[in-house]
This record gives C-alpha cells, structure tokens and sequence, in this order.
C-alpha cells in the first residue's frame, strides 16, 4: 500500500494554504476597506476560479507558464528549469484553486470589523500595520479562520488543474486525489479505498484542528 | 485661543461651513442633530478632510488647505471619546487604555494605566472586557484611553448619550473634575442643553452646517434662548 501521495497531498495544501494567507488576507483587507478604480474588476477576478471549471484553471495556467507560455524564460532564468510537472505546480494549481474561498471568506470577516474601531486606535497614534495585526485582525479572526479552512479543503481537493499542470508522477506530482482516480483507473481499488479514506481523514483533522485554533479567540 | 478652527466640507447636499475658536476648558458645540458638529470633531482630529480651511491646535497646524498642510491623525496627539466609545472589544479596559501608549516600557506603562483607572474612579474593573462595563463605565474607560497619550485637546461626541439621567449627573462631575484637574482642553458635542449649562464655558452654537453664534456660556444662552429652544431636543 503507497500512502505517499497523501503525504504529499498534505504537504502541497499546507504550502498553498500558507500562500493563500500571505496573499489573499492582505487582498481581502482592500476589497473590504478601500475604494479604488478598478476594485469591481479585482473582486471578480478573485471570485472567478471559484465558478470555473478547475479544467480551465489549468489550461489557462498551462498556456501561461508552459514551455511556449510567455512567462517561461523568466521561470528557467530563475530556477533553472520549467515549472509544468514539477511539485511547484502542484502547489501553484492548488493555491490558484482555493485562494478564492480564503479571500471571500476573509473580506466577509474584516466587513463585519466597525471602521471606528480601526479609527479609535488612529487618534491613539497607532501606524496602519500595528493597527491591522492588534485590532482589525483579531476583530475579523472567525472569518479568516473560515476562510483558511475551506481553503485547505478545496486545497486537498483540487483535481482538475492539478492534473494538468502538475502532471500525474507518482513520488512527484502525484497527489491523493489524482493517485485514487489512477488507481481506480488501474483497477486497484483497495489502493483507492485507502488513499480516499486518508484523505478524508486528513480533511476532517485538518478542519477540527483549525476550528479549534478559531475558537481560541478570546471574544 | 487653544483651538482655532475654519472648516468648509460639502457632503451631498449638506454643506458644513464653520469656524470658532476655543479657549482652555470646555468647549461645548451645541445644535440639532444633523447640524455638523460631529462632522467637525471628525475634520478636526483628522477622520474627515475638509474641501477647505485651516485648524489650529496649541500653535501646531494640523490642517491648511492653502498651505497645503494635513497631519495624518496618529501625529494630531488628539485623543478622541467617540458617541458609543469604540473599545476595542477583544481587549480588557487595562488593555484598552493601554493601546495608545504601547511604545513605553512595560512599567512605566502599567504605571500610567493604573493612575488613568484610578482618576476615572475604576481600578477594580481593570480586567473586565468592554461588555462587562455599563454605559457609563465604558465611558470612563474611553475616557482614560484618550487621555493616556496626554493630547494636546480631547474631543467628546455625546459623551452622555449611551447613560441614563441617574448616572449623567455624576460623570459630568467627574469630567468636569478630570478636566480641571489634567488641564486638558475639551470639545464635546451635545444636543442637549442642561450639558451645556453644567460644563461647558464656552458654547459653540451649530445650526444646518454653521455657527449661529459662539462665545462664553452664559452669555450666549442668554440671548440665544429661542433659538436653542427651538431646536428639538
């Protein structure tokens, strides 16, 4: 029984969702405070992979990052080699994925923060960072805790995109969810069962861990 | 004068012009609700940017439209009590005062925390969160947070908005006694006329986004009565 693709699952989805925070928080603290040209463009733009196809995720991402792809000098001046079949890509179809889910969650969570709040700690000489880190993220944790959940499930989830950028190389780029359909395609179904029953076990760890780190708050 | 202001802002279709000056004490802007003296508050610890004006505080331009001068408001050193207090939820009331004074050294910042409480007259409710405070005691521990940076003025919106007539009487005494006693100047908006009468020595008269008339207290209310009685309470 080869439960790597699981570890390897495991390892893509946390890598993606540490991503996913470091970009998608700040992204979703603009869309819920700011106003700017432009904004109604960015919020769909945030919102689209969630409605597409993950298929189309992928080609798109294949097109732009693949061997004729415009960004594939860049990507070979900076590691030396493409990125399409690489574990790299795997993560980068994941945080693609569900960085969505993250951002919406979390801008629904610093939308429910009073602006006065932030405003007080202002006429409290208090700079724009030190005021998001003590005040405006603690006040919106429950929404960004949401969003870091769902955004590691749809993470271990992901399929479609993955396939197709990251490939399906076992020890690699071979993640649990495409090893269960290869398996089931090889007819090894008790190599499937198990793999399905990991991952769902990893899932289900994964978001009561993070509902409890959510609860922790101390409001 | 203390505090010099002149403000132009339209909102829509309301339009503030105002300009008065303040003196040492307290400075009470008083009119209907809607008349733009929160408005004001807001322009003058730097919430609001003004279309047009200049505002003036202990000789420190915070504002000039034509010298093109806007101090962002954590340098204004204006501590700012707003109409439902704004304490920070997720913190306790020691926490809470604390906030504006992160940048001392932990003693010196406990010990400045417990002269604030104590002066408000609430060292026993140091750790309770916000929820746990009445009206009037989170009052006084907005209060405490303004005042622990030590501004240069302290604006108060309907400081006694959120209070019952039982408990205002007393936490006029006691702003009145904070003030005398810190010597920091004051600002509150109120639309109701007896504040005026108990607090403040100087009263700004506000109507439809201007000032009908501003000087000493007791002579503006003198002469002012109609108009002031005409305004709902």
């Amino acid at each position: 029984m080869d439960l790597e693709p699981l570890a390897l699952s495991l390892r893509v989805s946390t890598v993606a969702t540490a991503l996913a925070v470091a970009a998608g928080v700040p992204l979703a603290w603009v869309l819920a405070r700011k106003r700017f040209v432009g904004r109604d463009v960015v919020a769909v733009l945030v919102v689209l992979p969630m409605v597409l196809p993950p298929t189309v995720l992928g080609y798109t991402l294949l097109v732009a990052l693949g061997r004729q792809g415009p960004v594939d000098p860049l990507i070979r001046a900076l590691f030396g080699d493409g990125l399409v079949f690489t574990p790299v890509a795997a993560v980068l179809a994941a945080f693609v994925a569900a960085t969505p889910f993250l951002v919406r969650a979390a801008q629904g969570g610093f939308e429910q923060v009073d602006a006065t709040y932030e405003e007080a700690a202002r006429t409290l000489g208090r700079r724009e960072v030190a005021i998001f880190l003590t005040v405006t993220a603690p006040l919106a944790w429950r929404g960004i805790v949401a969003g870091i959940a769902l955004c590691f499930a749809r993470a271990i989830g992901e399929f479609g995109a993955t396939l197709m950028l990251a490939g399906n190389i076992p020890g690699r780029t071979q993640t649990g969810s495409v090893a269960i359909y290869d398996a089931v395609q090889a007819g090894r179904l008790d190599q499937a069962t198990a793999l399905a029953l990991g991952l769902a076990l990893i899932a289900g760890l994964a978001l009561f861990l993070i509902a409890r780190v959510g609860r922790g708050a101390r409001w | 004068m203390i505090v010099a202001v002149q403000v132009e802002r339209a909102l829509g279709t309301f339009r503030l012009d105002v300009a008065f000056e303040a003196p040492a004490g307290i400075t009470a802007l008083f009119g209907p609700s809607g008349s733009g003296k929160t408005l004001t508050l807001r322009s003058i610890a730097g919430l609001l940017r003004p279309d047009r004006g200049r505002i003036a505080v202990a000789g420190r331009t915070l504002f000039d439209s034509a010298g093109g001068v806007d101090v962002p408001p954590r340098e204004r050193r204006i501590g700012y009590v707003f109409q439902h207090y704004a304490l920070f939820p997720h913190l306790d009331a020691a926490a809470n005062v604390a906030y504006g004074i992160a940048h001392l050294p932990r003693d010196r910042r406990g010990a400045r925390v417990s002269e604030l409480l104590e002066m408000v007259a609430l060292s026993d409710a140091a750790h309770r969160p916000p929820r746990e405070l009445s009206g009037g005691e989170q009052q006084r521990i907005a209060l405490a947070r303004a005042l622990a940076p030590g501004p240069d003025l302290v604006l108060l919106d309907e400081p006694f908005a959120a209070v019952d007539s039982f408990v205002r009487g007393r936490l006029r005494d006691q702003l009145r006694a904070i003030q005398e006693r810190t010597g920091i100047p004051m600002i509150l908006v109120t639309h109701d006329a007896s504040d005026v009468a108990a607090l403040a020595e100087t009263v700004v008269l506000y109507g439809r986004g201007k000032v009908l008339e501003s000087g000493p207290t007791g002579e503006v209310l003198a002469h002012a009565r109609p108009d002031a009685r005409a305004y709902p309470a």
